[in-house]
């Protein structure tokens, strides 16, 4: 079972998904609202898996995921999209994304996307 | 979606309590719609003859529908066309009125002939009224020339009905540059298409759709809960932009901002679509090309 981080802005969206990651058997190690936060967490707490949200005030998911691998190559980060924005998909997995979870949650996508990436990080 | 619109008409109109309406959308999910009222609705039977053949069903072990063919009522046909209306909306809020010894099919048909001439209403819309469809609902409550936010509106109405409530009452939607309440959302889209989607009410209003969609009980309109309705109109936002980029519109989703400090929302030219949740009057605004901005209290 692993360590997650959430960072999202909205108290809603993270509630929600850590009800999911927690039903799934995970642990929430913190929860973080902007990029910045997000980054600095990560580098204290180097969870398993961080969910980071792509829109957010402040720095946004993309900027947050860049210093986030700068930092560490093989962190596993899920960005959370509220559209399949093709664009914004395109520039994550240059950035190093491992997966993407869509809003709104489906409690079967969070759990299919975090079995996944942690498959990866244990091959 | 019918058995709000048509349950709240018979209720402005007297013939239902506010109480009897509530247990009513309860009922009408589980209820089974029998193949008598569905034949009186469908004009191929009397009350009087489906009450005639339910009478003979309590004495022997045949189904409605063999009996009705064997006195002659119905064909073989219409009987297989009837049973195919079973999982009718329309048909199960008559069966629960029923059920309910609140009003006959007979008397609800008359009804909505008084619901079709007060809202100038064709036949056709009724048709659409009665399929239960929010595709085929929507436009009726649209005005006249502002076909251009169907689109828009229809994915946040099939979002809310989905994440928030099944039984959503509408009045008709209107244009204007100004829609007043005291705290509410809004969220701008930019990009190759740009819009805002806003909602807002006075005091209390939001508080249901809050409570439903961040499955939280919150007391109040404060922050948190309004942090749920930023978060319902980005899925929403989402799934509009998900919907265009499939067409190769790109667009860019900003974090939405909220407010329990104002006095309602401004825009050049923005559609407002009325809508009753759970009992609450809420609006929910569209526009394009223009940015909706948050009036501040002074």
């Amino acid at each position: 079972m692993a360590n997650i981080l959430i960072v999202d802005d909205s108290r809603t969206s993270r509630k929600v998904l850590r009800k999911m990651i927690e039903d799934a058997g995970h642990t929430v190690v913190e929860e973080c609202s902007n990029g910045e936060e997000g980054y600095l967490k990560y580098k204290e707490l180097k969870p398993d898996l961080v969910t980071m949200d792509i829109t957010m005030p402040k720095l946004d998911g993309l900027e947050a995921l860049q210093l986030i691998i700068k930092s560490d190559e093989d962190a596993k980060v899920i960005m959370i999209t509220a559209a399949s924005q093709k664009e914004k998909m395109i520039q994550a997995i240059k950035y190093g994304a491992s997966e993407f979870i869509a809003k709104p949650y489906d409690s079967e996508d969070v759990k299919q996307a975090i079995n996944k990436v942690l498959k990866l990080q244990n091959t | 979606m019918v058995a709000i619109i048509l349950g709240t008409y018979l209720q402005k109109k007297g013939l239902l309590t506010y109480d009897q309406l509530e247990n009513l959308l309860l009922q009408q999910r589980k209820v089974h719609v029998k193949l008598g009222l569905i034949a009186v609705a469908e004009g191929l039977m009397t009350q009087e003859e489906a009450d005639k053949i339910n009478g003979m069903q309590a004495a022997m072990d045949k189904r409605f529908g063999d009996i009705a063919i064997e006195q002659g009522y119905l064909t073989e046909g219409e009987v297989e066309a009837l049973l195919k209306e079973q999982g009718n909306a329309y048909l199960k809020f008559a069966q629960a009125l029923e059920d309910q010894q609140l009003m006959t099919v007979e008397q609800l048909e008359q009804c909505m002939m008084d619901f079709q001439v007060e809202n100038q209403m064709t036949f056709s819309d009724m048709e659409d009224i009665k399929s239960d469809d929010v595709d085929r609902i929507l436009p009726l409550y649209i005005p006249a020339g502002q076909e251009k936010y169907l689109d828009t509106m229809g994915t946040a109405l099939r979002t809310i009905l989905r994440c928030v409530d099944t039984e959503i009452y509408l009045e008709k939607a209107y244009v204007a540059s100004e829609c007043e309440g005291e705290n509410g959302a809004i969220q701008y889209i930019d990009g190759e298409r740009r819009l805002t989607y806003g909602m807002i009410g006075r005091g209390q209003a939001l508080l249901p759709v809050a409570c439903a969609f961040g499955k939280e009980e919150f007391q109040e309109m404060n922050e948190d809960a309004l942090d749920a309705i930023g978060e319902l109109l980005n899925c929403i936002s989402g799934l509009y932009a998900n919907g265009i980029s499939r067409g190769g519109v790109c667009v860019e989703l900003y974090p939405p901002e909220y407010s329990t400090d104002i006095s309602g929302i401004t825009c050049d030219e923005m559609l407002v679509l009325p809508l009753y949740i759970k009992g609450q009057k809420i609006h929910f605004a569209v526009a394009m090309e223009n940015k909706i901005e948050m009036k501040r209290e002074a």
